[in-house]
């Protein structure tokens, strides 16, 4: 890039960030005499894609996001599967949790200090520690296959699914002819269901392809239900 | 922490709490802590989103999912080696780029397609410099004559407000580099919208 090219192009970035900041554009191109008419196009487009009516989400868009959010910071407060393998791997951390406050080196701080006072041999806290990652090791293995499987104690594992009903069942739906979606009596249902609504939902995966249940559903009426966009008004530049 | 501390400052132009506070409170599975990061950056992300791939439902799921790997990563966020909120805009970037992937889905469009998918709409107003009108539906159509990055680049500094050096550290390329891409950006939207009003 030329350095005239170069100056062009900090010139507009100066101009478009007043602009941005809220300067008009009659007072940004005052300050820029030289280069006026050629910055006067950009500087417009500036302007305009700041004023352009931007789509939001709808109020009942943001809850089902927070919803979900929800769910998935459950997983997080102490007694959940998620604390319990977060407080599992900190223990089997080499150093941590020790107390040593670094005084100890090498070797010293991969063997946490409260185990000396317990086993008076080396080769004794070699065995006791390597007992525990066994341990540790197999209840991680039991504790990651409970969570595939979703077995009580183990995280939900939970998705958001968008799409449209194509056949309604007793217990179950169709939708866009190729998931299953399972409806018990503990799902709740926003809105009324019908053969071609569009409905989007949490649920959670179950065994097989394209199978889900359902645990909260909002049944959307018309297609671009969730966006709300302010009225349509021109920008003039 | 105090629940209230959250809820204080709902306006995004307000934040009001540090990342660090925020980072920790997530980390302890507060409730109130992810209600307060969704209000914040669920609008702009739906936004970023919305403009990239221009689908509704599909951005509004994106942002769920954003904020659901953003709980579940969020003890590998290191508060001091990025801003929170440029590090949920690179999960959205992430699961964007997943989108291209798997539908083949870029919104991109050449000029010529555009111009012959959008006759003028407004006969007679050929000087664009002086008279022309723009809606929302032009502007939008013609962000997609873009290349992704410009695009983005044009996203993030002026509807977002972000400043430029921001932008660079998400798109992970330098600010002589991120400004080339802005002014590019900006000097091939007012072509397109130029060449479609004088058609």
């Amino acid at each position: 890039m030329s350095s005239a090219d170069r100056q062009a192009q900090d010139d507009f970035i100066a101009a478009s960030q007043q602009v941005i900041a809220g300067s008009s554009v009659e007072s940004v191109l005052a300050q820029q005499q030289e280069r006026q008419d050629e910055l006067a196009e950009m500087i417009c487009v500036v302007e305009a894609l700041k004023e352009m009516p931007s789509p939001r989400l709808a109020p009942e868009a943001l809850a089902r996001i927070e919803k979900r959010t929800q769910l998935a910071a459950q997983s997080r407060l102490p007694g959940s599967a998620h604390a319990a393998r977060s407080r599992r791997l900190t223990l089997l951390r080499p150093g941590s949790d020790t107390g040593s406050g670094g005084t100890n080196e090498g070797h010293a701080t991969l063997t946490p200090i409260y185990l000396k006072t317990i086993f008076r041999t080396k080769a004794m806290a070699v065995v006791a520690v390597a007992a525990l990652m066994v341990f540790a090791i197999a209840t991680l293995t039991m504790g990651g296959l409970a969570f595939q499987h979703g077995t009580p104690g183990g995280a939900q594992q939970l998705e958001s699914y968008s799409g449209i009903i194509t056949k309604i069942d007793a217990g179950k739906w169709l939708l866009d002819d190729d998931t299953e979606m399972v409806i018990d009596n503990l799902t709740e249902i926003h809105g009324q269901p019908e053969v071609g609504a569009k409905m989007t939902c949490i649920a959670e995966p179950l065994e097989g392809n394209e199978r889900y249940r359902a645990l909260e559903v909002w049944i959307l009426s018309t297609p671009n239900a969730p966006t709300v966009f302010p009225p349509q008004s021109h920008t003039s530049f | 922490m105090q629940s209230e501390l959250w809820l204080v400052s709902d306006d995004p132009d307000r934040p009001g709490m540090s990342d660090e506070a925020l980072v920790m409170g997530l980390r302890r599975g507060d409730a109130p802590a992810s209600q307060y990061v969704v209000r914040l950056y669920a609008p702009a992300l739906y936004r970023f989103v919305y403009y990239q791939l221009q689908d509704p439902l599909l951005a509004e799921d994106i942002v769920a999912e954003v904020m659901v790997r953003m709980i579940e990563n969020i003890d590998r966020f290191v508060v001091c080696q990025a801003p929170f909120r440029a590090w949920l805009f690179r999960i959205a970037r992430n699961l964007i780029s997943d989108q291209y992937r798997v539908h083949k889905r870029c919104p991109q469009v050449s000029l010529e397609q555009w111009l012959d998918a959008e006759p003028e709409r407004e006969p007679g107003e050929c000087d664009f410099r002086l008279n022309s009108v723009l809606d929302r539906d032009q502007l939008q159509s013609g962000l997609l004559t873009l290349t992704r990055e410009q695009r983005e680049v044009i996203l993030l500094h002026v509807i977002e407000d972000w400043e430029l050096p921001e932008v660079a550290r998400l798109l992970g390329r330098s600010l002589a580099s991120v400004k080339g891409l802005y002014y590019r950006g900006i000097e091939s939207l007012r072509c397109a919208l130029v060449s479609q009003k004088q058609r």
